[in-house]
């Protein structure tokens, strides 16, 4: 898009989207993964979101909030500028999975007071049971939006947002105790949409594929937004389709000759697992110009492999473009240069882990670690590397907390005054102006951002913030000989650099004679059924023995380096 | 519970699953077994029922998959997938 017409609004772009081409498709959705396609041309999804907004007009004000509880799709996208058309802020949620607890959602309806909730007919009816028993869920209208509007769209009225209005609340950050709604004005989307697109060298030619989760800043910002900020389609598939079939996401890409793509590095990881060589044999990746990766530490030697295996099918490894970003920056924080390829830098390991600063060495180092540069930040945005105790700037190779500053940087956490005031406008000592504070650690080399690690007890699985606390609850509460509250949740690094899950789990004195391996096998159980996650190892450990701080709180660095050393005083531990 | 079919889907499961894991260890498997006893995590799960589906040349829409929990959920959207097709 011209930098003249960059629209102020979301609803400005998709104005402008469906009166200069209203028949373009923008959004090519596969149903169940196969050829089953429902296209979205920006003329019927403005028609479908103007028709949305009218009816959600007589049930909320704008400024009011609204779940979107939708599968990945088409409804899901017009749900979302519905809200947008109705000047209603949009609070996107995974919808339920496998019967796991609505905690989640109750919480977020709770936390942003949401009074309306755009659903299909299908899971309406699936959580129609719930909802009905459930105080948080029974106050909120929900509104079925796979139905005929007949001709509601004719009734909307353009609620006249600017830049500076709420669009969206991502509930990506935050345990389920404590949820964290980053709030999104339309201009923090605008800027970081145009960020995305220019660092991207999208352009109306580009074609993208996507199956990432709609409900995260990747998915949705990524994938269903950049794309239509330069006006290029986007053919999507939900998560479920991915993972059932790898092989999809790269056929996908072969078939519609896409130009970009992405995931978190698991993902990548999948395809080279699981593809067997007459999966890939036709495959055609030449097209592929830009592999995205980020939302979790990328793997050096797993991209060096991808483009290794797929090079026969076109693939260029210069295509890999290793980003990084978060919620609270909208979605992209830094990134390289599109057209120069990856940056790869040998550091001395030990050096990175006792004295915190980066010194590379030779490729043949034995204790070199490989690390991608993420690039560097977009126009008018600025990332300093900060001493998070003492806030002084590091130098060029000094590891220390990355902050950031411009106007992507988001609003706050909705109904947190004081959380946002020390997240979003940090101050170094001795200068003036405000940064987000990320959390995660890095250093800068050669004008690139290196990401080592992360200051909070935050967890990454497969490209998802997993938080502590919520697992510990759940593991305090499986079992009645289980002590709640007095659980450590953490992450141990496998050989090959992912996260594993370690719960250790303090015992009820009374309980002496439990079944422990019965205790373990619930507590797994329990988390998988709440969480979907996989537990590697639990420890139980004795009553009164799990590290705390003076003021009662669990200290799960220490409870970590005492699991690592064998230093707890365990009853059980699950693989021995 | 059908008779058009004489699939063994929860044999198949287990089948499945064990390649997708790479373990022999899996516990018995039943219809009431559910996925969280299995020490198998959700991605783990979309593969093998991924591969069902390859196995049967069936497709398992995205909303019945949403609702399945235990091995007897998967053999029910199954054999209702592959009656459709007699």
């Amino acid at each position: 898009m011209n930098r003249n017409q960059t629209p102020k609004t979301l609803v400005d772009l998709l104005r402008v989207r469906a009166q200069s081409s209203p028949d373009r498709t923008g959004y090519i959705y596969l149903r169940d993964g196969n050829a089953d396609e429902e296209t979205l041309t920006y003329g019927a999804l403005d028609r479908k979101a103007r028709a949305i907004a009218a009816h959600l007009r007589a049930h909320a004000r704008p400024g009011d909030r609204a779940l979107i509880n939708h599968l990945p799709g088409t409804e899901y996208i017009a749900s979302f500028f519905g809200c947008l058309y109705a000047g209603v802020v949009a609070v996107p949620v995974y919808p339920p999975r496998f019967n796991q607890s609505l905690e989640r959602i109750k919480s977020i309806v709770t936390d942003g007071t949401a009074r309306v909730a755009l659903t299909s007919s299908a899971i309406l009816e699936s959580l129609r049971p719930v909802i009905d028993s459930s105080p948080e869920l029974a106050t909120v209208d929900w509104l079925v939006t796979d139905r005929d509007f007949g001709s509601l769209h004719e009734e909307w009225m353009d609620p006249g947002v600017n830049g500076q209005d709420l669009a969206f609340i991502q509930y990506t950050s935050g345990s389920t105790s404590q949820p964290k709604g980053v709030m999104l004005s339309h201009e923090n989307l605008i800027v970081n949409l145009s960020a995305i697109c220019q660092f991207f060298g999208a352009s109306p030619d580009s074609r993208g594929v996507i199956w990432l989760p709609p409900y995260h800043d990747m998915g949705l910002i990524g994938g269903l937004l950049a794309p239509m900020l330069e006006g290029f389609p986007v053919t999507l598939m939900s998560p479920y389709s991915f993972l059932q079939r790898p092989i999809r996401w790269l056929e996908m890409i072969s078939r519609t000759r896409a130009t970009v793509s992405g995931a978190p590095n698991f993902a990548y990881d999948l395809c080279l697992n699981r593809l067997t060589d007459e999966q890939v044999a036709g495959l055609d990746l030449s097209s592929w110009e830009l592999a995205f990766c980020g939302a979790e530490p990328i793997q050096v030697d797993v991209m060096e492999k991808f483009a290794k295996r797929f090079a026969p099918q076109g693939f260029k490894r210069k295509a890999f473009y290793p980003c990084y970003g978060l919620a609270e920056s909208t979605l992209l924080l830094s990134g390289p240069d599109h057209r120069e390829g990856p940056m790869v830098r040998r550091i001395d390991a030990h050096l990175l882990q006792t004295e915190h600063r980066a010194q590379v060495v030779e490729a043949s180092d034995p204790n070199g670690r490989d690390l991608f540069g993420c690039g560097a930040a977009p126009a008018g945005h600025e990332i300093r590397i900060v001493d998070p105790e003492n806030r002084t700037p590091m130098k060029v190779g000094e590891v220390g907390e990355i902050w950031f500053s411009g106007p992507s940087v988001a609003k706050g956490y909705w109904g947190q005054t004081l959380l946002s005031e020390e997240t979003f406008r940090a101050e170094i000592e001795g200068e003036k102006g405000t940064y987000l504070r990320t959390g995660d650690l890095g250093f800068m080399l050669d004008g690139q951002l290196f990401i080592t690690g992360r200051i909070k007890d935050l967890i990454i699985i497969r490209g998802r913030n997993v938080y502590p606390q919520d697992l510990e609850v759940t593991s305090g509460r499986a079992h009645a000989a289980a002590r709640a509250g007095a659980t450590a949740v953490f992450s141990i690094l496998s050989e090959k650099h992912e996260e594993l899950l370690v719960v250790v789990q303090e015992m009820e004195r009374r309980a002496r004679d439990a079944d422990l391996s019965e205790v373990s096998k619930t507590i797994r159980e329990a988390i998988f059924q709440e969480h979907g996650l996989k537990v590697d190892t639990v420890c139980l450990i004795r009553t009164n023995s799990i590290p705390l701080t003076t003021s009662g709180k669990i200290k799960r660095h220490e409870c970590r380096k005492k699991f690592v050393s064998g230093e707890l005083t365990e009853l059980f531990r699950d693989p021995s | 519970m059908n008779q058009q079919t004489n699939v063994d889907v929860v044999a198949l499961f287990g089948q499945v699953a064990k390649k997708i894991e790479k373990r022999s260890d899996l516990p018995a498997i039943t219809r009431e077994t559910k996925f969280s006893s299995l020490g198998i995590d959700s991605v783990s799960m979309m593969e093998i029922i991924g591969e069902i589906e390859d196995e049967l040349d069936i497709t398992i829409s995205d909303e019945r998959l949403a609702q399945i929990q235990t091995v007897g959920d998967v053999e029910n959207v199954v054999l209702a997938r592959l009656n459709d097709r007699h």
